[in-house]
C-alpha cells in the first residue's frame, strides 16, 4: 500500500468507507469518555495510547521519514492492525442495541397496560429492529465481500484454476521434464503453478511482473508476449528470442486467443498442449 | 473428498491440542477454565514450544524429517502430561458446559444470539476457504512450505525467484509457522495448498473470533449474550467493506498467511491482555498470558516484529505515568524474547549475522 500521508493510508485501509471511519471515530470517543467516567486511570491509559500513536507511527510529520526506513512504506499499514477497528466498532454497536433495549424496558415498565405480554415484547422487537438497521447501514455503506465470486464453490480442492492443474500435469507428463524446468506464464497462472508444483521454476522473478510497464526492464517484451499477446510480438522478436535463451525457458504459457502458434514456431517453441483458455509451448531442443 | 476430510480433521486435532495445552496453562495459573481463553493460550503456548525446537533446527539447517522426529515425541509427552494434569477439570467443565447448554434449551430465546453468532462465524469460515484469492505473497508462502515438504529442506529456497538461496534469510526463517504447516503436510500426505487454505485458514478464523469473544466478555463484564452480539456485528463489519491489507481482507481472503494471524489474533490478543492488565495489574495470570502472546508472536508471524513492541509500549505508558515501576519491569520482561528476535533480525540486516546455506 503506498500512501502520501497518514490520513490517506487510513482511508485506503478502510476502503474509503466513510461510514466505517465515522463509526470508528465515534466509538473511540465514546469509550475514552466512558473510561474517564468509570475509571480515571483507564481513561488516562486509553488517552496515552492514542497520544503515543499520534506522536510516533501515525505522526503526519514523521510518517514519510519512518515509512521510508520501514520497507519504503509498503508495509507501514501494518501498524494500523494495532488499532482494533472491528472490535471497538462492534463493541459500540452492541452497546447501542442494548441501550435501546434497556431504554424501552424502562419506559414499558412505567406504563400500565391491558396487554402486559405484548408490552414485554416491545423492547426485544425494537432492539432487534435497531440491530438490523445498524447492520444494514454497515453492509450497504461499503463494498461487500459477499460477491458471487467469493461465495461460489471452488473449482477443486486446491482452490486454484483447472487450467493451472492441467498445465502442471502436461509438464509432469513430458518425458523430458526434469526438476527445475523454467516456465514463463501469465501472472495468475504463474502464481498458481508456483503454489502447486515444486518441480518448476519461474522464468522471471515477481518484481518483473509487479513492475511491468512501470520500469524500463529488458524483459518487458517477453512479458508483453504472454500478458498482451500479438500487439508487439514481431517487433521485438530478437529481444524475446534472446531472453528466452538467456533465461533457459523450457515452457511458455499464453492465452490461446493470442493465436501465437506461428510466432512460437519461429521462436523454437512449438505447441505442446492446450487446456481451456491456455496454450503451452515447449522448447524444441529440450 | 478424503483429502478435504483430512484437512478438516486436522483442524479438530489442532484445536484439541490447543485446548489441552491451554487448559494446562489455565490450571497452572489457577484461572477459571474458559474454552476461548484455553484455545488462545494453548495456541500461543504451542507455537512458543514449537519455535524452541524448530528454530535451532532451521538455523543449523537440519532437515524437516529431523525436525519431525524431534518435535513429535516432545509434543506427545506435553500433550499427555497436560491431559493427565487437567483431565478431571476438562471433564467437569465439559459436563458443566453441557448441562448449561441443555438448561438453556428451556429458554430458547437465550440461544438465538449464540446461534446467529455461530452461523456468522461459519459464513466467514466458508468465505476464507472458498475465496479465489491468489497473490505473490501467497505463492511465496505456500511454495516455501511445499519446498520443505518435497525437498526436506527448510527456508533454503528463495521462493520469489524459485532458485536455491545461498544465505538463510532470517526475515522468514525466524518464523517457524510455515514449518509447522509443513509437518502437518508431511504427516498427512496432504498438499500444502489444502493444509494452509483449509486447516490454517479455518484455525485463524476460529481464533480471531475467540479473541473478539474475549474482548466482548471483558467489555461487557462477562455478559455472554452481549459478547455474542458483538461477534455478529464483527462478522458484519468484516464482510462489509472491501479494502486492501485490512484485517478483514486478511481474515476473509488470506487467512492462511501468517500476516492474517498477526492482524486478527496476535495484536488483538495482546491489546486484550494490556486492557486486562489496566484493570488488574497485580494478577499474575495476566502477565504470564501477555508474556505468552509476545514470546510466541514472532514464531507465528514476522509482521509482529515492530507492531507488537509498539503496541506494548503504547499500552505500558500508563505504568510510567503512574510510576508503577514493578509493572514496567514486568512489561520489559515480557518483551525480552521479542527483543532477542529483533536483535537477530537487525544483526542480519546490517550484515553482522549471516548464515550461509551448506
Amino acid at each position: 500500500m503506498s500512501a502520501s500521508s497518514v490520513f490517506d493510508m487510513f482511508l485506503q485501509y478502510i476502503g474509503h468507507n466513510y461510514v466505517l471511519g465515522i463509526l470508528f471515530v465515534v466509538s473511540v470517543t465514546y469509550y475514552i469518555c466512558k473510561a474517564f467516567r468509570t475509571n480515571k486511570k483507564q481513561g488516562i491509559a486509553t488517552l496515552l495510547v492514542g497520544i503515543f500513536f499520534f506522536l510516533t507511527v501515525f505522526n503526519p510529520l514523521l510518517y514519510k521519514y519512518l515509512a521510508t526506513i520501514a520497507d519504503g512504506g509498503a508495509s507501514y499499514y501494518r501498524f494500523i492492525w494495532s488499532i482494533p477497528l472491528v472490535a471497538i466498532s462492534a463493541c459500540f454497536l452492541t452497546e447501542i442495541v442494548f441501550f435501546v433495549y434497556q431504554l424501552i424496558c424502562k419506559r414499558s415498565a412505567s406504563k400500565q397496560s391491558k396487554h402486559p405480554h405484548l408490552i414485554s415484547c416491545v423492547p426485544k422487537t425494537v432492539s432487534i429492529v435497531t440491530a438490523l438497521l445498524l447492520s444494514a447501514v454497515i453492509l450497504f455503506s461499503g463494498t461487500s465481500y459477499l460477491t458471487a465470486d467469493n461465495l461460489s464453490v471452488p473449482e477443486n480442492k486446491f482452490n486454484i484454476s483447472r487450467a493451472a492443474l492441467d498445465i502442471s500435469q502436461f509438464i509432469q507428463d513430458d518425458p523430458d521434464h526434469v526438476d527445475g524446468d523454467v516456465v514463463l506464464a501469465p501472472t495468475q497462472i504463474m502464481m498458481e503453478l508456483l503454489t502447486y508444483d515444486i518441480t518448476i521454476v519461474p522464468a522471471l522473478p515477481r518484481t518483473e511482473y509487479i513492475n511491468y510497464k512501470k520500469t524500463d526492464s529488458v524483459y518487458e517484451p517477453l512479458l508483453s508476449l504472454i500478458l498482451e499477446g500479438p500487439e508487439s510480438t514481431w517487433h521485438h522478436f530478437e529481444n524475446v528470442r534472446y531472453n528466452c535463451q538467456s533465461l533457459n525457458v523450457d515452457y511458455i504459457v499464453t492465452l490461446t486467443l493470442f493465436d501465437l502458434d506461428t510466432y512460437m514456431e519461429f521462436l523454437n517453441y512449438p505447441l505442446y498442449n492446450r487446456t481451456g483458455d491456455y496454450s503451452v509451448y515447449r522448447r524444441r531442443d529440450k | 473428498m478424503l483429502d478435504l476430510l483430512k484437512s478438516f480433521l486436522l483442524i479438530f486435532i489442532y484445536i484439541t491440542i490447543f485446548l489441552s495445552l491451554g487448559a494446562f496453562i489455565l490450571r497452572t495459573l489457577r484461572e477459571k477454565f474458559s474454552f476461548s481463553l484455553a484455545i488462545l493460550s494453548g495456541f500461543f503456548f504451542y507455537h512458543l514450544l514449537f519455535s524452541l525446537v524448530a528454530l535451532p533446527c532451521i538455523l543449523t539447517q537440519q532437515t524437516l524429517t529431523m525436525l519431525i522426529w524431534i518435535w513429535l515425541p516432545i509434543l506427545c509427552v506435553i500433550f499427555i502430561v497436560s491431559i493427565r494434569f487437567c483431565f478431571k477439570n476438562i471433564v467437569s467443565d465439559s459436563i458443566k458446559m453441557a448441562s448449561a447448554l441443555l438448561s438453556s434449551f428451556k429458554t430458547p430465546s437465550s440461544l438465538v444470539l449464540p446461534t446467529v453468532a455461530v452461523f456468522g462465524i461459519l459464513l466467514v469460515l466458508y468465505l476464507s476457504i472458498s475465496a479465489p484469492y491468489m497473490g505473490w505473497d501467497t505463492a511465496f508462502y505456500v511454495r516455501t512450505t511445499l519446498h520443505a515438504v518435497e525437498n526436506d529442506s527448510m527456508y533454503t529456497l528463495d521462493a520469489a525467484s524459485g532458485q536455491m538461496t545461498s544465505v538463510l534469510s532470517l526475515r522468514y526463517a525466524l518464523s517457524t509457522f510455515y514449518m509447522n504447516s509443513a509437518i502437518a503436510c508431511r504427516l498427512t500426505g496432504l498438499h500444502p495448498l489444502l493444509v494452509q487454505n483449509v486447516t490454517d485458514g479455518c484455525i485463524c478464523v476460529i481464533l480471531a473470533f475467540a479473541v473478539i469473544y474475549r474482548i466482548g466478555l471483558l467489555a461487557f463484564h462477562e455478559n455472554r449474550q452481549k459478547a455474542c452480539l458483538m461477534i455478529i456485528f464483527a462478522v458484519i463489519l468484516h464482510v462489509s467493506h472491501t479494502s486492501v491489507f485490512s484485517t478483514s481482507d486478511f481474515l476473509l481472503l488470506r487467512s492462511y498467511e501468517a500476516k492474517a494471524y498477526c492482524s486478527n489474533i496476535i495484536l488483538p490478543f495482546i491489546g486484550y491482555m494490556i486492557v486486562s492488565l489496566w484493570k488488574e495489574p497485580d494478577k499474575r495470570a495476566n502477565w504470564l498470558l501477555l508474556f505468552l502472546g509476545t514470546a510466541a508472536s514472532i514464531p507465528v508471524s514476522m509482521s509482529s516484529l515492530l507492531t507488537v513492541p509498539v503496541l506494548v509500549a503504547a499500552g505500558s505508558l500508563i505504568w510510567l505515568f503512574t510510576r508503577n515501576w514493578r509493572a514496567l519491569g514486568k512489561t520489559c520482561l515480557c518483551l525480552i524474547p521479542h527483543l532477542l528476535y529483533l536483535g537477530a533480525y537487525i544483526l542480519e540486516h546490517i550484515g553482522v549475522l549471516t548464515i550461509y546455506i551448506r
